[in-house]
């Protein structure tokens, strides 16, 4: 989209109308969806976000400096629409935060090229605290001070949770270079992962001298 | 724990993650979900428009009550005005003691005039009224000259009632005159425009009106207009409740300019007294009527402009202004007499006439969007008389409340 016509658009946005609301909805809407997708736990919830964002980029529109860029503007709204959602979902999200992250070697990830989507499924399976730090300091840059403002944490927390995102998605990392992995071995022998599982049991079986545990 | 291996980790998120385009689709639910919540959040906004609507609300009483105060004192001037050209001619016909103060007449003329029924005065005046009326025109003068600012319009208008009276004297007073009916009409007819001047002067401060439509988004759009109000004759002191009902198209030339013509059917029931029924056809009274119920039903076309000034969300003010022309469907008159007197019951006219631009609208329109493609609108307004309308030729103001349920045709082309 043309600086020119992004104008147009804004102006009409100011006017309330809603053509240009829903032109301008459908230009930002990947970049917008995209943000509020790697804050929530799956599309529907994205979608609520992402609609308040909007709902505040259209109700403030006439705050919005033109000089500055647009894009900047709205994705900052919409990573505080996605904060605003975890602190609404806190009570919630407590829960999770006691799971405890398993402590996984500081193995080697891969340099496999893991797709958008296999990486924004790892984000949305972190329980909400962890995944909303993990967003804040890898993705948006921040410090761990400015977190534990924003969220209203303290710097400690921020730290641990981050901690414990990067551990969970190494874990899911590992096991996804391990699943194609052995995806392709189907494909070139002619295995099945069934007789794979099978050998294992087996093991167990003679170890427990068929005695099931 | 390896600085190096969480840089990385992080790095790879944040490159496939920060701004995943063409990853996306566009699903037009999401859109949907976000119209309703804009919907939503207009309402809650309407919260805040109540101390702007109940202002403007305040407003249009105090409007309304101007006028409907104002043209009443103009109509009583001018019903005085009557009395007192007919006891003026009295005073200089039976016994010239012109030296009476008009202060004193206008008084005492609404009393005397309904204790006295006018034939009496008439009889007695009725071949003296034209050998008089210079006289009395002289007395006037004299008076005129006497006279403080004030009363000097009601002079004017006695002066320009004279011949009228005369005339409706001669008609009472002079059944078997009728040959001599058409010449006097003649002069009553050329007499009225400086009787209604003044009049008109009086009652209106070249004042224009209203009635818009709906006014609105730009582009077009479609109303079903309903609207019950009430119509009287020169003010609203005997105003009686008609209904209208129509369609109406509007154009927005700009975003705040909305242009809007149509049809409404509308039925406009009124009452009057007699003194503001213009026989015109020449008919002689027996009898003349106390009061006039008039049954109207007539397309009232309008062509109005409208300015929005002022629009928050889904809530839309518009001022508006035009001309409105009556074509007359039908048109009949039901004729009231005091003391059981006799004389015509009614009186249908067989072909109503057509009063192009003779109704100027004032109007003020709120306007809400329920969704893209309909809206409602609340809308009153004030008709007011630029000339005469109808048969009777009167003064017919009328004011009401349009409600109007909006579509706009823009949506059928949906972005």
């Amino acid at each position: 989209m043309g600086e020119e016509e992004l104008h147009q658009l804004i102006k009409g946005c100011i006017k309330q109308d809603r053509k240009s609301q829903k032109m301008l909805y459908k230009a930002f809407y990947g970049f917008a969806m995209g943000i509020c997708l790697r804050y929530t736990g799956n599309r529907d919830e994205a979608a609520e976000v992402m609609n308040q964002g909007f709902f505040k980029v259209f109700t403030h529109i006439e705050g919005f400096d033109q000089n500055k860029p647009f894009k900047a503007w709205l994705g900052r709204i919409m990573m505080n629409a996605s904060i605003d959602h975890y602190r609404a979902n806190l009570k919630m999200s407590l829960t999770e935060d006691i799971d405890n992250a398993g402590h996984i070697s500081d193995g080697e990830i891969a340099d496999r090229n893991l797709s958008y989507k296999e990486l924004l499924a790892m984000v949305q399976q972190l329980p909400q605290a962890y995944r909303t730090v993990f967003n804040l300091f890898a993705i948006e840059g921040y410090s761990h001070e400015e977190i534990a403002e924003m969220l209203n944490i303290n710097a400690g927390t921020s730290k641990s949770n981050l901690h414990k995102a990067r551990q969970k998605l190494k874990q899911m990392i590992l096991q996804a270079e391990e699943l194609p992995a052995r995806n392709a071995n189907y494909n070139d022998m002619n295995y099945t992962p069934i007789v794979a599982l099978r050998a294992i049991n087996m093991n167990g079986v003679f170890l427990n001298k068929g005695f099931r545990e | 724990m390896n600085k190096e291996q969480d840089k990385r980790l992080d790095d790879l998120f944040k490159k496939k993650m920060e701004d995943p385009v063409g990853e996306i689709r566009y699903d037009e639910a999401d859109w949907e979900s976000m119209e309703q919540l804009l919907d939503k959040g207009k309402r809650r906004g309407f919260v805040y428009l109540l101390p702007i609507l109940s202002g403007i609300a305040a407003f249009l009483l105090i409007m309304v009550g101007w006028w409907l105060w104002k043209p009443q004192s103009a109509d009583q001037a001018v019903q005085q005005g009557m009395h007192l050209s007919a006891d003026h001619q009295k005073a200089s016909s039976s016994n010239g003691t012109g030296g009476t103060k008009p202060d004193t007449i206008l008084e005492l003329s609404p009393s005397v005039a309904s204790a006295r029924p006018y034939d009496t005065i008439m009889e007695r005046q009725a071949q003296r009224a034209h050998k008089h009326f210079d006289e009395v025109a002289d007395k006037n003068q004299t008076l005129r000259t006497m006279q403080e600012k004030t009363s000097n319009d009601n002079i004017q208008i006695a002066e320009g009632q004279l011949p009228d009276k005369g005339q409706d004297i001669a008609n009472t007073g002079n059944p078997a005159g009728k040959s001599g009916d058409d010449s006097q009409n003649t002069g009553v007819t050329s007499q009225q425009p400086d009787k209604s001047a003044p009049v008109l002067a009086a009652a209106e401060p070249g004042k224009a009106v209203k009635k818009t439509v709906n006014s609105f988004r730009p582009q077009y759009t479609l109303s079903v207009i309903a609207a019950p109000d009430l119509n009287g004759v020169n003010s609203f002191g005997q105003s009686k409740v008609g209904t209208n009902i129509g369609l109406t198209f509007s154009v927005g030339l700009s975003k705040k300019i909305t242009v809007s013509t149509g049809a409404l059917y509308s039925v406009k029931p009124y009452l009057t007294s007699f003194s503001n029924y213009n026989t015109g056809s020449g008919y002689k009274w027996p009898v003349n009527p106390s009061s006039v119920v008039a049954d109207c039903r007539m397309l009232d076309i309008p062509l109005n402009v409208s300015y929005q000034f002022y629009q928050r969300g889904q809530n839309r003010l518009a001022l508006g202004t035009g001309l409105s022309s009556y074509l007359m469907l039908h048109e009949s008159y039901k004729f009231n007499y005091a003391n059981a007197a006799y004389g015509p019951v009614s009186y249908t006219v067989p072909h109503p006439g057509k009063y192009f631009f003779g109704v100027a609208n004032l109007n003020i329109t709120y306007e809400r969007q329920i969704n893209s493609k309909f809206g409602l609108s609340i809308q009153p307004y004030l008709k007011l008389p630029l000339s005469n309308v109808g048969y009777s030729q009167v003064k017919l103001q009328t004011t009401g409340v349009a409600v109007g349920f909006n579509w706009n045709l823009n949506s059928l082309t949906k972005p």
